[in-house]
């Protein structure tokens, strides 16, 4: 496999300016995640402290193995909603190694409004859950949470991916036989309940923990019955008397070291076989990522250069590299695994889908995960493209996708734009995991043009009422839309509503990718199915 | 499988064969029977036709370094595939346009000597701004269209002077 030529020049005027540039919003996105993750008010720590709690990330040390990686999911997850009170959407999810074991972990932080669940904390514990399922991860869960936030509650309790869906997931990891243990240093209230309840395996701390349905203000307005948190749902109460949890604690470290025996009893699952050699690192340094990424989104660049600074070795097998050049395909490898990479070199042609769709299924044949990188604006519009069938080219590559059964995965890389979006595995189209670039940008047409659109619909319909705009008019009103569609198609914007399973400084990627596709192995691969291709 | 390495400005043609009783090393008509055993830290015991040798061995990128008998190589490893691909001639002289659109920027004039990876011209399409740049060291020979200009996919952009054959 041939190396990467770059044709990148590190000295020049571009390249430096795009890195200084990359580098301070880096620095803005690493400080924010910091934020999120570390800084709480003082009387929430206090309150912990008081009632002899561990921080969340505290309980994360303790349970992890020493040394080995935590790929963390949205980091910054409602960083833009709840007036920005909710960091991380008060949930700390991801996947670990815990006694050796690959496993994802979900945790609730009890220093974010004593743990409740917003509804983006739901969607961030069905989105880890799902994320269980199609790896077949055994699942750790920490519990300590006030219970649903009751003022947002019909956000996030009865539809279909709300509230209960997370115990719809348990049940269905439970059926596949694929484990979960849940360590209760908290409350577990009402719903929350049930995440104990139907984990495989529950251990409790005497004292903290506790579980009920009801607690003790509802049990009181309800019956009248006056009790204590411990009596009513207390670590004695459920591994004596009534069989809810398994292990009693003293402490939480206890609590957590027994968790860690527990996993250690698991069975180790036969990982899916594909091709793997001897890894490598890249032979460019991935930290001249930060260089080619331009200031402006607007702005193309060679997608080899991106891929040159991930894979193993810097090497790549193009496939058809002269044949639908805006779609680069080839064969790396990454962590020493053999991948299939799309990655966009302009908007998608005719040729460039069907080389995209063709591609998908060669991987599949020969059972090789494929990794998408997306920069892309959409499909080529236009008479000559439509009557070449642009859009039923454009549907195979979402025909191939659907069809895929190797593992898939997503990163944005930069512009995310129309069906574009469809066609390159976007969130819609299972992606194992997606991740995004923090100066990315995604929405369903480019920022400019969808506010141009929509204050000239504004504009037209006040001159329709007799009224003539002068040029300043014209553009206060375009102004709050144009700011507002921008606000809402930044990588921060995706993230704070989950779009993605995170945002990833570009040097971060090759390592998260490494992680994604070993934990991905756990499920078997199937052999791939397609529906009826518009030829 | 047979190698291809640059040693001290020559190029070497290598190949390991297995034999029943070892491991032939195999140069053009030569054969030696060799044998590498490592012995940690970079050291290794190379015997060749029972003659046995101390070498130290290091990697970085492509370049191998080997001391042996008081003495220092630098081994290029040689990929096959780039190697014949290089002798097959060069890229074409012009660039053309990977899709219809309009040139905003027109960074060279002809004549002007121009480096690998420099930006000779920008066009955007579909909202996006595409640079042109040098795909080898060269001289610009036209400019095909100028700022403002409109194009299809695949017309002529900018084109290099032919490479002189040497």
């Amino acid at each position: 496999m041939r190396r990467i030529e770059t044709n990148l020049d590190v000295h020049s005027e571009g390249f430096l300016a795009n890195r200084a540039h990359n580098r301070a919003r880096l620095a803005d996105f690493h400080r924010l995640q910091l934020e999120a993750r570390t800084r709480r008010p003082q009387r929430d720590l206090d309150r912990l402290a008081r009632q002899g709690k561990l921080f969340v990330r505290d309980r994360l040390e303790l349970l992890l193995d020493p040394g080995t990686p935590f790929l963390e999911f949205s980091t910054l997850a409602a960083n833009m909603a709840y007036d920005g009170e909710v960091p991380g959407a008060g949930q700390v999810t991801g996947i670990g190694i815990v006694s050796g074991r690959e496993v994802v972990i979900r945790a609730d932080d009890a220093s974010v409004k004593g743990g409740a669940w917003y509804p983006l904390s739901v969607k961030k514990i069905v989105r880890a859950l799902d994320i269980a399922i199609e790896n077949r991860l055994p699942v750790i869960h920490i519990c300590d949470s006030a219970g649903g936030f009751l003022p947002l509650q019909a956000e996030l309790f009865a539809d279909r991916y709300y509230a209960g869906r997370i115990f719809r997931n348990q049940c269905t990891l439970s059926k596949m036989g694929v484990p979960q243990v849940s360590i209760v240093v908290g409350h577990c209230t009402a719903g929350g309940a049930y995440i104990p309840g139907l984990s495989e395996y529950s251990v409790i701390v005497r004292g903290t923990g506790a579980i009920f349905l009801g607690g003790p203000p509802l049990v009181k307005a309800a019956t009248g019955e006056i009790v204590t948190a411990d009596e009513l749902g207390g670590a004695d109460l459920h591994t004596q008397v009534s069989g809810t949890a398994d292990y009693p604690a003293a402490t939480e470290p206890e609590a957590i070291a027994m968790a860690r025996d527990i996993v250690a009893l698991w069975r180790r699952p036969e990982k899916a076989r594909i091709e793997r050699q001897e890894p490598e690192p890249p032979y460019y340094d991935p930290e001249e990522l930060y260089g080619i990424v331009p200031r402006d989104v607007k702005v193309q660049f060679d997608m080899r250069e991106i891929i040159a600074r991930i894979v193993d070795g810097s090497r790549f097998h193009e496939y058809q590299p002269a044949y639908g050049t805006t779609l680069v395909c080839g064969f790396a490898h990454l962590w020493g695994y053999r991948l299939g990479i799309l990655a966009n070199n302009g908007v998608l042609f005719n040729d460039s889908s069907l080389k995209g769709a063709h591609f998908m299924d060669l991987c599949n044949r020969n059972r090789t995960p494929l990794v998408f990188l997306q920069n892309i604006t959409g499909y080529m519009v236009g008479r000559e493209y439509e009557a070449r069938g642009i859009t039923k080219d454009g549907a195979k590559m979402i025909m191939a996708q659907i069809g895929s059964v190797v593992p898939k995965f997503t990163v944005i890389v930069n512009g995310s734009f129309g069906a574009g979006n469809y066609g390159m595995c976007g969130r819609a189209f299972d992606p194992r995991l997606l991740f995004m670039w923090p100066q990315g940008q995604i929405s369903v047409m480019g920022g400019e043009q969808a506010a141009g659109v929509l204050s000239e619909i504004k504009v037209k319909q006040l001159e329709r009422e007799g009224r003539t705009l002068s040029a300043a008019e014209i553009a206060a009103i375009r102004e709050p839309i144009v700011e507002e569609y921008t606000r809402r198609s930044s990588g921060y914007y995706s993230t704070s509503e989950l779009w993605d399973d995170g945002l990833l400084d570009p040097v971060d990627t090759r390592n998260a990718l490494g992680i994604a596709i070993t934990c991905a192995l756990n499920a078997p691969i199937g052999d791939p199915g397609y529906g009826v291709f518009r030829l | 499988m047979k190698q291809v390495f640059h040693v001290a400005g020559s190029r070497i043609e290598a190949l390991l064969m297995p034999v029943s009783e070892g491991t032939d090393l195999v140069l053009g008509e030569r054969r030696h029977r060799v044998a590498l055993r490592a012995l940690g830290d970079g050291e290794y015991r190379l015997e060749v036709d029972g003659v046995a040798h101390r070498v130290w061995i290091a990697a970085r990128g492509d370049a191998i370094h080997v001391h042996a008998s008081g003495r220092s190589w630098t081994v290029g490893v040689v990929d096959e595939l780039a190697e014949t691909a290089a002798a097959g001639g060069g890229a074409a002289d012009t660039a053309e346009a990977p899709m219809p659109g309009t040139v905003v920027r027109v960074h060279v004039a002809p004549g002007e000597p121009v480096k690998r990876g420099q930006t000779l011209m920008v066009i955007e399409s579909m909202k996006m701004e595409t640079a042109i740049v040098a795909w080898r060291d060269g001289v610009v020979g036209a400019v095909h269209r100028p700022l403002g200009a409109t194009f299809d996919r695949k017309a002529p952009l900018v084109s290099l002077e032919p490479e002189p054959k040497s």
